[in-house]
């Protein structure tokens, strides 16, 4: 059977990997997770809460 | 991170290992790709990795990424789940099903499927139902979900495959036929979340 995906982003390092790297820094993936997680952006959650 | 037809961001985990994990190793993080792959359910949990099968670097910034084409899944598979609609959140109805597209490399290939959309579950209802194979046409999603447990903080990540479209191609029981000339493709768009609105 058929089983696909292209997806097209930008890359961003596995947190556990970076934090090892980064020494307690702020890695891109969790800056990434903050920006999608602040409030006014929230795009996860808004993906569930959309009005009809 | 990948954009979602939806307007949304999410972070999708890839897998590769060999000849390409020391390709992609090169890619600078923050560069823009395109990835080819297939789905792998991750063991233990309920992320949805993507095994990467190719990729190449864009050239063009995040920004400028085509919500349309940026995140791209097709699956044929057979609806192994009767079709059902649950009150996730509030005033959110949750239209929900499991496809199974057994792959090689693939050991478990159920995926968790959803719909959005609510102008395709009344199609959905009307044309499909358990036993059922169809192509189905959607996105990756993967949410992060926290759970604080007394003074514990747990982090989850919960992944589907939100469904915008299918072609019902024929079903599993021998006595269904369905004469493959009459083949309909559903297709609804996606509807772009308004981020200006508070959070509901």
């Amino acid at each position: 059977m058929l089983n696909k995906i292209k997806i097209i982003g930008k890359k961003i390092l596995p947190k556990e990997q970076d934090e090892k790297k980064n020494d307690g820094a702020a890695s891109a993936f969790q800056e990434a997770e903050k920006e999608i997680d602040k409030p006014q952006s929230n795009k996860f959650e808004r993906e569930n809460n959309r009005e009809p | 991170m990948v954009p979602t037809p939806s307007g949304s961001l999410t972070i999708l985990r890839c897998i590769t290992q060999g000849e390409m994990a020391e390709k992609i190793d090169k890619v600078q993080e923050e560069e823009v790709i395109e990835v080819h792959g297939y789905l792998r359910n991750e063991k233990d949990s309920r992320q949805i990795m993507v095994r990467v099968v190719d990729f190449n670097k864009l050239d063009l910034n995040f920004a400028e990424i085509n919500l349309k084409e940026s995140n791209q899944v097709r699956l044929i598979g057979k609806i192994i789940t009767d079709l059902h609609s649950s009150e996730e959140k509030q005033n959110s109805e949750i239209f929900s099903f499991k496809l199974a597209a057994p792959r090689e490399g693939v050991k478990s290939p159920l995926f968790f499927c959803r719909i959005n959309e609510k102008e395709l579950i009344p199609e959905f209802n009307e044309k499909l139902k358990k036993g059922d194979v169809i192509l189905l046409e959607g996105y990756l999603q993967t949410q992060k979900i926290l759970e604080e447990r007394e003074s514990e903080k747990k982090i989850t990540r919960i992944s589907s495959v939100i469904c915008y479209g299918f072609t019902f191609l024929d079903n599993d029981s021998a006595s269904v036929f369905n004469p493959l000339g009459d083949l309909v493709r559903v297709v609804k768009e996606v509807s772009k979340i308004d981020f200006s609105k508070p959070k509901g």
